[in-house]
């Protein structure tokens, strides 16, 4: 009686893992509020760009499936150009994701991978990456004291691909 | 790629067997710590259709008011030339050059010397102005005189300066040395 309850026990243990462990999705450092300060520009040239590479995040697919990143921006009258690129630090054993080039971020745009081929597994699906964010402006944009600053609300989500 | 539809089927399938095994373990009698531990993933497992987590962060794009201006090189203007019983001609330098950015409206460009010429000695200057822009030539002096306006989002480059010397027969000569003064150009705003 005691072995048909251990193989008992086994099988619903086996069952319940269908119900998959959430996955993550997290910032491992910075992930608050960013500001890019376009303020240089040689005499006769365009503004220098601004960049910023101090987010780094974390993600744990954990979908059974092969899952990707992707990103979308919320910005009200977006008037200057904003990019990001996930610069992949490390991934999981057996792992071999793609990355994307940079993107542009643009008010009301759809998701745009930035990150694809997460394959499932308990060691591929977790690895980390460096969001790159670079902003940039031409002369003829104007500045913020004329248009007030764009404030975008990047969202990533992890998801089935 | 598998069809969404089949996710939800399967997910299904698991749902109904997590609760048959359920009802096997209470009909056993096996106690709950024996089996609430965290299950070890199953490799293949599959999700339910639609799962995903999400992560937002505020970036804030600013740019500030660029005003920048540059000039080419050094200028000699020799003024030397004259005939008998006629006074100095004015000497024209149209080599120097000028490059400026600007991502604000309504600049402008003054001009002035570090210091005053000695008395019969002058320095005009005239800008090529940038598109939209509009150039006066002026003489030079210590206070600042408009040379361009209407600067608007611009980023322009070898843009032209000319200057023109002039003496009358009362300066005395200087050499070869000549006479310097520092030619100012300011961008500002209107």
């Amino acid at each position: 009686m005691s072995l048909l309850r251990y193989i008992l026990a086994v099988i619903i243990m086996g069952t319940s893992a269908t119900s998959v462990d959430a996955q993550r999705l997290e910032f491992l450092t910075g992930g608050g509020p960013i500001t890019l300060e376009i303020s240089e520009a040689p005499p006769g040239g365009e503004p220098v760009d601004a960049t910023d590479a101090g987010t780094r995040i974390f993600w744990d697919a954990n979908l059974g499936v092969p899952a990707k990143l992707v990103v979308s921006t919320m910005a009200t009258s977006q008037h200057f150009r904003l990019f990001v690129e996930l610069q992949v630090t490390s991934y999981g054993t057996g792992s071999m994701v793609d990355m994307h080039p940079e993107v542009e971020l643009v008010d009301g745009m759809f998701d745009e991978d930035i990150l694809t081929n997460i394959l499932p597994g308990s060691r591929s699906q977790q690895g980390t990456g460096l969001l790159r964010y670079r902003a940039s402006a031409r002369v003829a944009d104007g500045n913020s004291q004329t248009h007030g600053d764009d404030t975008h609300t990047v969202t990533y989500t992890l998801l089935a691909q | 790629m598998v069809h969404p539809q089949r996710y939800k089927t399967v997910g299904l399938a698991a749902w109904a067997l997590s609760l048959f095994s359920a009802c096997v373990v209470a009909l056993l009698g096996l106690s709950p710590s024996a089996w609430a531990q965290t299950p070890p993933p199953l490799p293949d497992a599959i999700p339910l259709a639609g799962n995903q987590v999400s992560l937002s962060q505020t970036v804030t794009v600013r740019v500030l008011e660029i005003n920048r201006i540059a000039i080419s090189g050094d200028v000699l203007i020799p003024i030397a030339e004259a005939e008998a019983g006629t006074p100095l001609s004015p000497v024209t330098h149209s080599g120097s050059t000028y490059a400026l950015t600007v991502n604000g409206s309504d600049k402008k460009i003054v001009g002035s010397l570090d210091t005053e010429f000695p008395a019969g000695m002058e320095l005009s200057v005239e800008l090529t102005p940038p598109p939209g822009a509009t150039a006066t030539r002026r003489i030079l002096s210590s206070d600042p005189v408009d040379l361009v306006k209407g600067v608007n989002l611009i980023a322009a480059t070898n843009l032209g300066i000319t200057y023109t010397g002039h003496a009358d027969i009362t300066v005395a000569p200087t050499g070869t040395a000549g006479i310097s003064r520092r030619v100012t150009f300011t961008l500002t705003s209107n």
